[in-house]
């Protein structure tokens, strides 16, 4: 079950490890909901939270350049079944 | 001389290369060393074929060759040489403040490209390739714990580095 942190302050935080987890899909329905309900009432997290979402929405298309480039015919060689082997 | 089954396993080698080229990409940062790290590693994973073992991961497999072939490499100090040096020019890293959405896309990819190493390789698999922090930790040969703080670090510092402040200090 997930344990939040409470501060001096009496407000509920999330740590690094549960924010991490709920980007990541982590946790389960209710899981989901105690954290959501700490973001709804923490608007400085919760911005900082959506931003790690929003950049980890960006990271998650990194790269779709580099794999769609044409294979070199090097590699295309390597994966073209040798006359021994057939 | 390939048995049926492992021609179908090199067959199918085939699908994971855009896997490969994005992490080989991460690691090295240059498109030609990451099209060199496919190639050797799709060379090595015919070559021992009959080591993997049916029924276990071969995108991970896989993942471990590459991996193992950039670490291992007589020329990683050479590469690692480079990329201190590239690192150097870039830091701290010039992430300009974005003007539009075409902007923040490449400013995230330069962000992204300026983590160390490990955090980068860690946070392309979890949130590029979706592995789990189990199988991340497993292939990268760490503790779900080490996952789980590359990770807080990468997002923090990829959240600075978005800020443009100097996350060095």
């Amino acid at each position: 079950m997930l344990t939040l942190e409470v501060t001096r302050k009496l407000e509920v935080s999330l740590t690094d490890a549960q924010i991490n987890d709920y980007i990541d899909g982590r946790l389960s329905k209710r899981e989901r909901a105690v954290v959501a309900a700490v973001l709804l009432q923490n608007p400085e997290l919760m911005h900082k939270v959506m931003k790690t979402i929003l950049i980890n929405d960006i990271v998650k298309c990194l790269g779709e350049d580099v794999s769609a480039e044409p294979l070199p015919d090097a590699i295309k060689a390597i994966l073209r079944p040798k006359a021994s082997d057939t | 001389m390939l048995d049926p089954s492992q021609q179908r396993i090199v067959a199918g080698l085939g699908s994971e290369i855009p896997m490969l080229k994005r992490y080989a990409h991460s690691l090295s940062h240059d498109f030609a060393q990451a099209d060199d790290l496919v190639q050797e590693c799709l060379t090595r994973a015919i070559a021992k074929i009959d080591t993997w073992q049916p029924g276990t991961n071969l995108q991970a497999w896989l993942v471990v060759i590459l991996r193992n072939i950039f670490y291992n490499d007589r020329r990683r100090e050479k590469r690692e040489r480079l990329s201190l040096s590239a690192l150097t020019l870039a830091t701290p890293p010039q992430v300009s403040a974005p003007q539009d959405s075409r902007m923040v896309l490449r400013s995230t990819e330069d962000a992204f490209m300026a983590l160390p190493t490990d955090q980068r390789e860690t946070l392309r698999l979890v949130a590029i390739e979706g592995m789990t922090y189990e199988k991340t930790a497993d292939l990268l040969g760490v503790n779900i714990g080490t996952v789980k703080s590359r990770l807080s670090r990468a997002r923090a510092r990829l959240s600075e580095l978005m800020d443009g402040s100097d996350a060095n200090s």
